[in-house]
């Protein structure tokens, strides 16, 4: 294998696919290398850690077409310290090292066999599933928060997407929050379609979208058993969560008793200030919702309290209808999702001081959130 | 040089060896009750003609002209003149056929087969030449010289002889075009062998996709469509591609079942036997190893004829031997009926050019060749033969006698005594042969030209009985007085009758009075439905006539725009009652989709219906508005409108113009006309009014902003009051947010924007209905026409 490539693409490329590399505890040690491998004048680099599989491919020029494994970290390491310039990879068949040369800089790097590395599936147009990469990146974004990071509950770590004629649904829930996001589909599709993504893959796929143009495809492999995002130049294969994801849809409040528009920006600020106060009370603040009769001058009060630390009250000018009410909530998930509503008013419909919160952008109907109450201390 | 070939012109060899001279001139004989009327003689040598759906008829000339006849004029100007591209130096060669496209009335096309001189060939030389099928676009009575479309010009005809020949539609539209051996007549030649070549166009019926002229393919213009039999989708314009039947000697004329699609060909015979012939998908006649059904001894010594087995040759439906005699064999056409005695009505009829014949041939139920009878004789020389759409029977004599027609005198139901028809509109007579108008609807028939002799041959004709079939009294024309008008007073279905008199022949039309548009009713779509982009649309109409009766087959067509504020976009116009359009993926907010389709029903009578689409709204904030001008010196607590919490408005009322913004912010000084006396005025107001239709009764959110003071009502009942001072243009919240409730149906909705301490200050407002969880509301549509909603209510 002998190409020439430039510094730049070669760093983007391990960056990206820098996550899929397994740890360095991993049982099989070509899991912690990347692959380098001439693909039709380009080159393409691959890592995997077997659950998730990340090709990419950059622009080089080729002299000779070959492929090896390289150590992911010295790599990496390597390629970000060097110059902006030309890099020369060339690989010695017989040691297996890799001689990367760079402006003056020159190192050898010992690989290990690329026969030995995994198969990274790549993409196969047939069957395939498109949206616009913008689309995706707002689902991506205002779903895989809400889902769970700790294992107990594997099918809550992975966010639902579901397809059908042309709409793509993405629900995301850790038990205590339910994200449900939905967009339109480039194409529409002659049969529903269901998957279970790890959330991490999916976090993945909105951080190397980009600000790509072209829509993305989707393709699930016949057996379900995997998920390819093909992007511009990367794709990327993960392994599905083979389990079923709850049905939620039944979580969601059709009714409401009162209804509570807020500016977006300021109870996300007024959540910020009291949760330096509410860490220390287990994340919980009070929000005390008081109509007024006319529906104009209607307040809320945004309170956190911690018994050493002190606390912090924030009266916020809102539109409300309904019933007064008082609900605790976590306010960390409020900040979560206060922090993706680009809406400018957030609406909050609520019933019952145990009852969860629903919260949509004023106006969006594309988005929904729904957070559990917390039971409140007598005050 | 041209007069040269006259006599020698369209001549098969007959069993003299020589060319058969032109017939002599002989007497007309047709059986009692018909005649034959000659529409338009003055042609030079007219080989083929073809109707035009609004009555004209086109005639080529075999040297390269195509004439228009109207009215049994010939007009002076022809439709197109090739003269200097067409090759007339062989005896069969010139301008052959003119066929017109069956969506004439749509697309304009006509179509002309000929042999062709290319620029660099001597012109009307006798030497091998290729053959040429070009499509035109008519123009009012030309064509676009720019618009010529060559279809084939692969066909070589090598000799003089058995060139091209006919153009002929299937039902599904496809187009067959028979094509002869190019061989010599009067002695054998190898070159008839091409007939039995599948590599070469010679001897042969193709059938071609009209748009391209390449070959049928599977599934073309519908599933059942098997294709054609040697169809090579990687080459789809080869010569096997486009093959349909074979092994044709000089398939001159044909005419195709209206029905099975087949065409019935009449190949021309060599020494002894003329052929009718079924070219059914693959068949082979057998040329030149077969004449007819006889083996031809000449041809025999050869592998091709050696190796065709007798199994493999379709035999003729029905051929007739010279029997020592000139014939040449004039494929025909279909009657479709409506003007023949019923009785003929299916039968094919064909014609002789030598022995100057036209005959019919009866089909039994499987579709063979029944009978054949005689029909007429002394016809003159018979080089085409059709019937018009409303089944008249037309021939055209390339000597004498130019276009004909043939008149159904005893029939009860004859178009040719009638005498001329004059309404409102003109023309008011479909070819169906209803005349159709508006009550009260006047008509006025002119008997001038058929008491004329020029007129009608051997007429009689002393006085007319006309029965407006309408209650009136029976009344008597002469001479003496030959216009008549009469007025039908009421919307009905009537029987016309003239009865000619003493021959006691009876003429009888139709006359629909009543609307002559078809009703037009779009079924898929709803007025001020939404959609969105990328969205397919489906587009299904059905037409009726004024009393209700479907009319299946009439074309319909669907023209669609998006409007915006910056213009009108056409999109593909899209043909068919049922039919789907997939509009932009990039529509614009507050695009309007203007749908209107069009029906084209019995005498061009046009039916349009029109509807507006929106586009759905990414916000949802209402962008189009009834607004009132300025009123200056008024603040938010004061009235303009007299009765302000009753007021609706009236569609008409000066006060108030329509607007549509393409911002969310309705930026007041942007609409208002100019008025200086308003905008240097510290305090003013202005009014704005929509209708919102709502599927059901439900609760909502209004939600608004305004720059500054603003009250709203909502179905005359005041909602919501603002005194405020504000700035709002960069202010995207919905500030205002009253609860409402929604009726069923049609909601006024009337918002009074004050600005309150500044004369120079910007002057706004924006307005959406949310579900009342602050969700979008995107089943509500606001309406600037509430007639447009109530109609939509009615259907």
């Amino acid at each position: 294998m002998k190409l020439s490539c430039l510094q730049e693409n070669l760093a983007k490329a391990l960056n990206i696919v820098g996550r899929a590399v397994a740890p360095r505890t991993a049982t099989l040690p070509v899991l912690t290398h990347i692959l380098l491998a001439t693909d039709n004048g380009r080159l393409r680099v691959s890592a995997t850690n077997l659950e998730l599989g990340v090709n990419c491919w950059i622009g080089a020029k080729v002299e000779d077409e070959g492929a090896i494994t390289l150590p992911a970290r010295t790599l990496t390491e390597l390629v970000s310290l060097l110059p902006s310039d030309r890099i020369d990879l060339e690989l010695n068949n017989r040691t297996q090292a890799v001689r990367v040369h760079c402006s003056k800089t020159d190192t050898n790097i010992k690989g290990i066999d690329a026969q030995e590395f995994p198969i990274v599936p790549v993409f196969d147009p047939e069957g395939a599933i498109y949206v616009n990469a913008d689309v995706l990146r707002k689902l991506i974004a205002k779903t895989v928060f809400a889902a769970a990071t700790d294992e107990s509950r594997p099918m809550l770590t992975g966010v639902l997407i579901r397809m059908s004629e042309d709409r793509i649904t993405m629900y995301a829930s850790d038990g205590f929050r339910l994200s449900v996001c939905s967009g339109s589909l480039s194409q529409p599709i002659a049969e529903p379609r269901q998957v279970l993504v790890p959330a991490k893959t999916l976090a993945e796929v909105g951080r190397i979208v980009g600000d790509q143009q072209v829509p993305v495809a989707i393709a699930i492999t016949p057996a379900r058993g995997q998920v390819l995002f093909h992007l511009e130049n990367v794709d990327i294969v993960s392994q599905l969560i083979d389990q079923k994801f709850p049905e939620v849809e039944a979580l969601i409040p059709k009714k409401f008793e009162t209804l509570t528009v807020l500016n977006t920006a300021d109870f996300l600020k007024a959540c910020k200030q009291a949760s330096i106060f509410a860490r220390e009370a287990s994340d919980v603040v009070r929000v005390r919702i008081t109509p007024s009769e006319a529906g104009e001058g209607s307040t809320v009060d945004i309170t956190a309290r911690a018994d050493e630390k002190g606390d912090n009250m924030n009266e916020l000018e809102a539109s409300c209808t309904g019933i007064p009410i008082e609900i605790g909530f976590n306010v960390k998930f409020l900040i979560d999702v206060l922090s993706v509503i680009e809406a400018p008013q957030v609406a909050l419909s609520t019933v019952t001081h145990k009852s969860p919160g629903l919260f949509k952008g004023l106006g969006d109907e594309t988005f929904q959130h729904i957070i559990m109450p917390i039971n409140l201390p007598k005050s | 040089m041209k007069r040269v070939f006259i006599a020698l012109f369209w001549l098969c060899l007959g069993g003299f060896g020589l060319m058969s001279p032109r017939p002599a001139a002989a007497e007309i004989k047709l059986p009692e009750g018909f005649v034959a009327e000659v529409i338009a003689a003055d042609f030079d040598q007219p080989t083929a003609f073809d109707f035009l759906p609004d009555g004209r008829i086109l005639v080529a000339e075999r040297a390269g002209m195509v004439k228009v006849v109207k009215d049994r004029l010939i007009y002076a100007q022809p439709m197109i003149d090739l003269r200097h591209e067409v090759n007339t130096g062989g005896l069969d060669r010139g301008l052959i056929d003119v066929a017109v496209d069956p969506k004439f009335v749509v697309n304009g096309y006509i179509y002309l087969l000929y042999i062709y001189d290319a620029p660099q060939q001597k012109p009307d030389a006798d030497e091998p030449r290729n053959g040429r099928l070009v499509r035109y676009t008519v123009v009012g009575d030309a064509v676009d010289p720019d618009s010529a479309l060559v279809l084939l010009d692969d066909y070589v005809c090598e000799t003089r002889n058995h060139g091209v020949g006919s153009i002929r539609f299937a039902p599904n539209g496809a187009m067959f075009v028979s094509l002869g051996d190019g061989a010599i007549s009067e002695q054998k030649t190898e070159l008839s062998y091409s007939a039995q070549d599948l590599n070469v166009l010679n001897g042969k019926i193709i059938r071609i996709d009209p748009a391209t002229g390449a070959g049928i393919g599977p599934k073309w213009g519908g599933a059942t469509e098997a294709g054609n039999p040697l169809y090579d989708s990687a080459n789809p314009k080869s010569a096997r591609s486009r093959i349909w039947s074979w092994g044709y000697r000089n398939p001159f004329r044909m005419g195709v079942h209206p029905v099975t699609g087949v065409p019935i060909v009449g190949d021309v015979g060599w020494n002894s036997i003329e052929s009718l012939q079924q070219a059914t998908a693959g068949s082979n006649m057998g040329w030149p190893c077969y004449e007819g059904d006889q083996l031809r001894p000449e041809y025999q010594k050869h592998p091709i004829c050696e190796r065709l087995k007798p199994s493999d040759v379709t035999p003729p439906f029905y051929a007739y031997s010279h029997a020592g005699a000139n014939a040449s064999l004039t494929g025909g056409a279909f009657n479709p009926g409506g003007n023949l005695p019923d009785a003929m009505t299916g039968d094919y009829f064909f014609a002789d050019y030598s022995k100057q014949f036209i005959k019919r041939a009866s089909l039994d139920s499987n579709g063979k060749f029944k009978v054949v009878a005689g029909f007429g004789e002394g016809m003159g020389e018979p080089v085409d033969l059709k019937f018009s759409p409303d089944g008249r029977l037309f021939y055209l004599s390339i000597f004498s006698g130019g276009l004909r027609q043939i008149r159904n005198v005893s029939a009860t139901v004859s178009a040719a005594i009638f005498p001329e028809i004059s309404c409102q509109r003109t023309p008011c007579v479909a070819y169906d042969g209803t005349i159709l108008g508006e009550a009260p609807f006047t008509i006025t028939l002119n008997f001038a030209s058929v008491f004329s002799q020029t007129y009608l041959e051997n007429s009689s004709f002393q006085s007319f009985l006309v029965n407006f079939g309408d209650g009136s009294a029976t009344i008597s024309v002469t001479k003496a007085a030959m216009l008549v008008r009469h007025v039908y007073a009421k919307k009905g279905d009537y029987a016309l009758q003239v009865r000619g008199m003493p021959l006691t022949s009876l003429a009888q039309r139709r006359v629909t009075v009543g609307s002559a548009k078809p009703v037009v009713e779009i079924k898929s779509l709803s007025n001020w439905m939404q959609v969105k982009g990328g969205e397919s649309l489906s587009l299904v109409a059905t037409a009726r006539d004024v009393f209700g009766r479907p009319l299946p087959d009439a074309p319909v067509y669907w023209w669609v725009n998006v409007v915006t504020p910056a213009g009108k976009t056409a999109l593909p116009d899209v043909i068919g009652a049922k039919s789907t359009l997939v509009l932009p993926s990039n529509l614009p907010d507050n695009a309007q989709i203007e749908v209107m389709c069009a029906v084209l029903g019995p005498n061009y009578h046009v039916g349009v219906s029109q509807l507006t689409l929106l586009s759905r709204l990414q916000d949802g904030y209402i962008r189009t508005w009834w607004l009132s001008r300025g009123y200056p010196n008024l603040k938010i607590d004061e009235a303009a409108l007299d009765n302000e919490t009753n007021f609706s408005l009236a569609i008409g009322d000066k006060r108030f113009s329509l607007i549509r913004s393409l911002s969310q912010n309705i930026d007041l000084k942007n609409y208002l006309t100019p008025n200086e006396e308003t905008f240097t005025q510290a305090t003013h107001i202005a009014y704005a009014w929509v209708w919102v239709e709502s599927p059901d009764e439900r609760k909502a959110l209004i939600g608004m902003n305004s720059d500054e003071s603003l009250a709203v009502w909502l179905n005359q009942k005041e909602v919501w009051r603002n005194r405020v001072n504000r700035p709002f243009p960069d202010d995207f919240r919905d500030i205002d947010l009253p609860a409402v409730t929604l009726k069923k149906g049609l909601n006024q909705l009337l918002v009074k924007i004050a600005q309150t301490n500044a004369s120079n200050a910007t002057w706004g407002f924006k307005l959406r209905l949310l579900n009342a969880d602050g969700s979008q509301m995107s089943d509500v549509r606001p309406i600037i026409y509430p007639m447009d909603a109530l109609s939509q209510n009615n259907r």
